[in-house]
């Protein structure tokens, strides 16, 4: 028995640690799509946020095969698209969505930072042409563009990172949870991280993460960007679809829905 | 068979990856990208290019100039809404009313979100 979990082991860590390694670069594991198609699909989810009148919105991407994503999740990155007034490196301007991310970085997997870019880049490095796309309240935009525009939304930011991250914990962070305490800041009022996770563990409740002891065991050993060390008994991690359900239940969006480079489900 | 099915489990989970930026390797071919969103946008994107400068636009009323696409509905789908009870779940050696944040001290929550 031990030997076989021995084996187990060796085998699982032989397999996984090259993938890890590269875990936070698309190059490895993400086809890259088309780069007229992946140009006119950011186009098409700017368009249709620019005539829904949104200034910013929540917007996730499907950056893995949803095939091989733990059951309940979909979408992999998560951002703020922020409706600017942009001025190219020429010096014309013109007006069109930014995107304010928390990215993992490259050469160390468990540290992020935050990373201002176009819709563009931000479906370069997608699986699928296909975008969660939540629109807040117009009072929450204009909450959320107040904290995006303040120095508490850095100050929100924890650079070291988990791909599981506990929301409820300012241990670790990914993109995601620093979307939900961007947003729960913002409904608050506050910047005060302590009572912005006391408000996530009052009224947040996080998908859980199916894994058994074995997995939880092995997970850091392929990349400690899998650690689980910040949850308890079960393993719960903010996602697209949970802040979704979040702001659907208290009546905090004005739209949620998927958009295709064809067709838009509400969801 | 528990054993195959832990690996692919955990390739699974290392797959998940999730936040994961533009590699260094398709950054030219990200700055493609804008390139050609913002040619073929009459929204001005911005490119990827550190020197590009973005403002956000808080002051509302006016009309976002944009030409919306016109979008088909082709369906409906239904979130299962999570449960907004409260999760006192670990409020142990708090007083009433406090949660307790994991790796952190009890605090009494503010009341549910609402927009006024």
């Amino acid at each position: 028995m031990f030997k076989q979990l021995i084996r187990a082991s060796a085998i699982a860590l032989a397999t996984l640690t090259p993938i890890a390694a590269h875990a936070g670069s698309s190059a490895a594991a993400n086809p890259v799509l088309p780069v007229a198609e992946v140009a006119a699909f950011s186009n098409r989810v700017q368009q249709d946020l620019g005539a829904r009148g949104a200034r910013v919105a929540i917007v996730s991407r499907v950056g893995r095969d949803p095939a091989v994503m733990p059951r309940g999740i979909t979408y992999t990155h998560v951002g703020f698209w922020v409706y600017s007034r942009i001025t190219q490196p020429d010096g014309t301007t013109g007006m069109g969505y930014r995107v304010y991310n928390l990215y993992q970085t490259a050469d160390d997997l468990t540290k992020s930072s935050l990373v201002q870019d176009s819709p563009a880049d931000f479906f370069a490095a997608a699986h699928s042409l296909d975008a969660g796309v939540i629109i807040p309240d117009p009072r929450l935009q204009r909450k959320i563009l107040q904290v995006i525009g303040s120095p508490t939304y850095a100050a929100l930011h924890n650079p070291v990172y988990s791909v599981l991250a506990n929301p409820m914990s300012g241990q670790f962070q990914n993109c995601t949870e620093h979307t939900l305490d961007v947003l729960v800041a913002a409904l608050y009022d506050t910047s005060d991280q302590r009572q912005i996770k006391a408000n996530i563990t009052a009224y947040f409740e996080p998908q859980q993460v199916q894994l058994n002891g074995l997995q939880r065991f092995l997970a850091p050993a392929a990349s400690q960007a899998l650690t689980t060390v910040d949850h308890g008994a079960e393993v719960k991690t903010a996602t697209f679809g949970s802040i979704a359900r979040f702001m659907q239940s208290n009546d905090l969006a004005d739209e949620i829905y998927r958009i295709t480079p064809d067709r838009l489900v509400r969801f | 068979m528990q054993k195959r099915t832990s690996i692919l489990s955990l390739t699974a989970l290392v797959l998940t990856a999730a936040c994961a930026s533009p590699s260094a390797q398709h950054a030219g071919q990200s700055a493609d990208l804008s390139l050609q969103a913002s040619e073929q946008s009459v929204l001005a994107a911005g490119t990827g290019a550190i020197s590009v400068a973005a403002v956000p636009l808080v002051a509302g009323g006016s009309a976002l100039v944009v030409s919306g696409a016109a979008l088909e509905e082709v369906g409906a789908a239904s979130l299962d809404a999570g449960s907004a009870a409260l999760v006192a779940q670990s409020d142990i050696g708090c007083g009433v009313g406090q949660v307790q944040t994991q790796g952190m001290t009890c605090v009494t929550p503010d009341g549910p979100p609402r927009l006024d």
